[in-house]
């Protein structure tokens, strides 16, 4: 019965890629007779896309909830013990399936896109159909033809090998859909830049629709990557959160140009500045997406998050890069000069030459982070040399560019655009840079020794104060000008100004976020010991007792569980139960952390070796601030939404043209 | 970031080609090689001159005792499961060369007990020669062992020759014999 | 100093600058309180307790700068596999036995080959790594400064010189500034 459900699943993705090449053929012809009826019908094949492509990856998840054995994606996936939550995500816990993932995705938001741009973007909508339909069919000759996730075996196994156990956590559900979302969100703002090049136009209309994607993928994004971080750090058992993997490089990678895009299309958006250099900063995140992609399955570099690398996979994922790397950097060649605006960079000090050194910063990283990434291969290729490029090294290089990019958020939205003078900044930033200057000499003082930490609490109290009295100024020249109290002032300037708002938000968010990696980078506590039962360990301001260790059991475990006790120095205490886990089907061990979660830091016990005396190699940390990650993303979280909950201002005609362009490009426009 | 001058070539079109370009020559260079492949800096240099026990017995296995052979010291253990795998071209070869005085096989068996070292010979066959035991892995630690199988092939001057790094095959074998029976 | 101050911002009264350096030090203090009770609580810990000793400190020194050979891009430090529990044990015998970091780490090095350590050794072709940042980030600095030079932009050291809109107070300029 079931069996049959999957070929279903198999017919609807097979439809899905004879839609999507029926949807390019059609755009083709509407271009080439400019007959709007086949539009129409391309249209509709990729809105029924997402309803065939839900379907498929129904058919898949339904096979594991029934525990289908006949299919090899399920039997090699999950197990009859597994629980029901990590049957209905083991979808995305192999290669097959989180492609699939990717796909439907790709699916939805293209979907989306057809739908409510359809009328606002009527030039551009061909350019973008047919960019993402491409897409689409990049993905589905590779699901269906190499990485077939549907595929039926005879006879069906009896019992299934099981979901990687390191996966069975409910980290899995969030990480994983949330990062594909981040990446697969840059498609659509990447096909208004193919549109844009095509037609060589980027007007007002298409600033606003690339930037609510660009922002919607961005947030996803840095959502995904902060799980990801937050899962690691309570599953893998080494206290971090962040490891320069190369496959968090590369989810990094395009978060770094994304962030470039969203600062620098503020200046095409004001001043009609830097049209090419935003069209590059999309093509290029989304190359990067895919790259990031390419990295994980093709083997090409090892990584803890590897798929069973598949060369013949890697093959294809390569040719499909270069096929949008040749035709997006192509057109970009081609034709970018045709997006080019009069406008100039009038003045020194300006928020737009800030723009030009903070794009400068992150894309500086996001190379940086790719050549440490590609090094080893580099030299493995060029010299037969093995070497690494892990955490000792990305942590020494990017700190200087992040303490830059730091200066910066506070310096930047300060500057107005088109002038300012060193005079006005002198008057604008002393106090703030002068009690700055104080917190980084009293930190001194409470125990910060290295100099990076010493400049990020620095800097980060010169953003703090820089933005808050900025805020407050405007707030008293509102309060003067309207005479009304100065929270009706805030409230109305913050409702008047989202997007500028929102952005301090988000700034604030990433100081919340910043002083928590200082705080656990730089003031890390952490000890090995051997502990008998009753011995003593001491963490930041706990004191840790250990009492025992026995046997336990869980739905499709065994394992050894620790009795910790811990009091505070203020008197509290409690209880930690760090564990080993065995999981019998497939023989793997996992370590199961015990945390101790506070606003001022994390408790975080691991189990080590067991010796035979019946004492344990323990490692604890003190992990101060590390909290404040996560807090910080939400404060992230929360900017974003108030930004965009600014309504995209209607735009009369159907594309709007530029605040201040000659009409220039307007002509060139097909 | 260009000037508005259409149909003139900049220099950053030029370097983005090239960037472009060996990406892409990299990865798809990338792509065939052997990601378990690291090449040993012990090749040419003196092999560490152990002195272990023999396993199953309180003998002790020395590498001097081999000298003037090619000693061919294969690492092992009942956990790996590769070593399944290249068990029997082990057995084949240790046979094929039974003649020949100058090769010398030799086992390690590493990180394992003599119970279960013992009970997967019995299993898949017993080599016809001596392994020694490393059950600390510290002898592998001289070596430079990143995992479980390796094999190395020691010159008759006590050279490290030649190192293979997973699973052997015949052909491998033989090769990397008659390459460390050629050195001096 | 504060005759300084009112000079320099003239929008910020008395009051609110001490606002403000009351934040900051309630910024200050929640920060670094944790490593307060740190140092506190070091030096009050009674014997009973099982302490990390400065061996311990220096293979952790050593641990997190070599890679485990069986794990992938975990230092050995991180990695709870036999060999890295193995190769830490030989780190702590061979700095007991008087051993400097760099020996040690020179030992795995001399066996295992570049690959074991967490990065490339700034030698031979491995500077490039190293030099590459702060080579970009000159290249880069130089060309964002030449591009603005270029595109013809002035040093606007000049305040009552240009008529847009920067040259109101840089204050109401920012208030003023409607994001759409």
């Amino acid at each position: 019965m079931s069996g049959s459900l999957i070929e279903i699943g198999l017919g609807a993705t097979s439809l899905a890629l004879i839609l999507a090449l029926c949807a390019m053929v059609c755009v083709c012809i509407s271009l080439q007779r400019t007959a709007p009826a086949f539009l129409h019908t391309a249209r509709h094949a990729l809105i029924l896309n997402f309803v065939l492509l839900t379907l498929g990856c129904f058919t898949i998840v339904w096979s594991f909830v029934v525990k289908d054995y006949s299919v090899l994606y399920v039997a090699q996936n999950s197990n009859s013990q597994l629980p029901l939550l990590y049957r209905l995500t083991a979808l995305w816990g192999a290669h097959e399936g989180s492609l699939m993932l990717w796909l439907w995705f790709l699916a939805a938001f293209t979907a989306v896109a057809v739908l409510i741009h359809w009328k606002t973007h009527p030039l551009s909508m061909p350019y973008v159909m047919l960019t993402l339909a491409a897409l689409q069919i990049g993905f589905m000759v590779f699901i269906l033809f190499l990485s077939n996730p549907f595929v039926e075996i005879h006879p069906a196994m009896a019992d299934g090998r099981d979901l990687n156990p390191l996966l069975q956590d409910p980290g899995l559900a969030f990480h994983p859909p949330t990062l594909y979302m981040g990446y697969v969100g840059f498609s659509i703002p990447f096909a208004f830049a193919i549109a844009a090049l095509v037609r060589g136009q980027s007007g007002r209309e298409w600033v606003v629709t690339t930037r609510r994607w660009t922002l919607f993928a961005w947030v996803t994004l840095t959502s995904g990557i902060l799980l990801g971080g937050y899962w690691a750090y309570y599953e893998l058992g080494w206290g971090g959160y962040w490891a320069w993997d190369p496959v968090e490089n590369a989810s990094l990678m395009p978060w770094l140009t994304g962030t470039a895009f969203l600062h620098s299309i503020m200046a095409q958006d004001q001043r009609n500045l830097f049209q090419t250099w935003n069209v590059f900063l999309i093509i290029t995140t989304f190359a990067l997406s895919l790259l990031g992609t390419f990295l994980v399955r093709s083997g090409v570099l090892t990584s803890v998050h590897s798929f069973a690398a598949d060369p013949g996979r890697g093959a294809y994922i390569l040719l499909f890069l270069i096929a949008v790397a040749v035709i997006s950097y192509g057109l970009l060649i081609w034709r970018g000069h045709r997006l080019v605006g009069p406008a100039k960079i009038s003045h020194m000090v300006s928020r737009e030459s800030a723009l030009l050194y903070n794009n400068m910063l992150f894309v500086a990283a996001a190379i940086i982070v790719l050549t440490g990434t590609l090094y080893p291969l580099a030299i493995e290729v060029l010299t037969g040399e093995r070497v690494s490029v892990a955490a000792p090294y990305f942590n020494k290089v990017m700190a200087p560019l992040m303490l830059g990019i730091v200066l910066l958020m506070g310096l930047g939205p300060l500057i107005p655009w088109r002038k300012s003078s060193l005079k006005k900044l002198r008057d604008q930033f002393a106090l703030p840079a002068g009690l700055a200057v104080l917190v980084a000499i009293v930190s001194t003082f409470l125990g910060a020794n290295d100099l990076i930490a010493i400049l990020a609490i620095g800097l980060v109290a010169f953003v703090f104060l820089a933005t808050i009295m900025d805020i407050v100024r405007a707030v008293k020249a509102h309060m003067k000008s309207t005479d009304r109290s100065w929270s009706s002032s805030l409230v109305s300037l913050a409702s008047n100004n989202q997007r500028r708002y929102g952005g301090f938000i988000v700034h604030m968010g990433v100081l919340v976020l910043i002083i928590g990696v200082v705080g656990s980078g730089f003031f890390r506590e952490e000890t090995t010991v051997t502990l008998k039962p009753e011995a003593q360990v001491q963490a930041g301001p706990y004191t840790l007792t250990f009492m025992s260790i026995g046997p336990s059991r869980g739905p499709n475990y065994s394992e050894r569980l620790a009795t910790v006790n811990w009091k505070h120095e203020n008197g509290e205490t409690g209880t930690l139960t760090p564990s080993k886990r065995t999981y019998p089907v497939t023989g793997t061990v996992t370590t199961e952390a015990a945390i101790l979660s506070t606003f001022l830091g994390d408790l975080y016990v691991v189990l080590g070796n067991e010796t035979t005396q019946g004492s344990v190699v323990t490692r604890v940390f003190w992990n101060p601030l590390v909290n404040w990650i996560w807090i910080g993303w939400m404060v992230v979280l929360l900017g974003v939404l108030f930004a965009m909950t600014k309504r995209a201002p209607k735009i009369i005609g159907s594309q709007a043209t530029p605040k201040d362009a000659t009409g220039s490009s307007e002509a060139l426009a097909t | 970031m260009t000037k508005t001058q259409p149909r003139t070539v900049h220099w950053w079109q030029f370097m983005l080609v090239g960037i472009l370009l060996f990406m892409f020559i990299l990865f798809a260079a990338g792509l065939g090689r052997d990601t378990k492949f690291i090449p040993s800096p012990l090749i040419g240099k003196p092999a560490f001159a152990f002195d272990i026990r023999k396993l199953g017995s309180d003998e002790r296995i020395k590498l001097e005792d081999f000298k003037g052979k090619v000693v061919i010291m294969n690492y092992w253990a009942s956990w790996c499961a590769s070593c399944r795998d290249e068990h029997h071209v082990l057995l084949g070869g240790a046979k094929a060369y039974a003649d020949n005085k100058n090769v010398q096989f030799l086992g390690i068996n590493h990180k394992d007990t003599d119970e279960a070292a013992d009970s997967f010979l019995e299993r898949m066959g017993r080599f016809p020669y001596p392994s020694g035991v490393d059950a600390q892995g510290r002898l592998a630690l001289e070596f430079g062992v990143y995992g479980m199988p390796e094999t190395f092939f020691i010159s008759k001057s006590g050279i490290v020759g030649a190192k293979h790094i997973g699973p052997l095959t015949a052909e491998i074998l033989n090769a990397k014999i008659k390459q460390v029976e050629a050195m001096q | 100093m504060s005759v300084f101050r009112i000079k320099m911002l003239p929008h910020i009264s008395k009051r609110t600058a001490i606002g403000l350096t009351g934040l900051l030090f309630c910024l200050c203090w929640l920060v670094t309180s944790p490593l307060v009770s740190i140092a506190q609580e070091t030096e009050t810990s009674t014997s009973t307790l099982q302490e990390e000793t400065a061996l311990e400190k220096q293979v952790r020194v050593v641990a997190s700068k070599l890679r485990c050979p069986v794990c992938q891009g975990e230092s050995i430090y991180d990695s709870h596999s036999q060999v890295a529990l193995e190769m830490k044990k030989l780190i702590s015998e061979q700095l007991a036995a008087g051993r400097s970091e760099l020996e040690v780490l020179t030992y795995f090095q001399e066996r295992y080959g570049n690959y074991i350590l967490m990065s490339p050794p700034a030698k031979g072709i491995h500077w490039v790594i190293w030099a590459f940042p702060v080579f970009l980030g000159l290249i880069g600095f130089l060309f964002v400064y030449q591009y603005i030079t270029a595109s013809g932009a002035k040093r606007s050291l000049d305040e009552t010189a240009g008529s847009d809109k920067a040259s109101q107070s840089t204050g109401k300029s920012t208030i003023e500034e409607l994001h759409l």
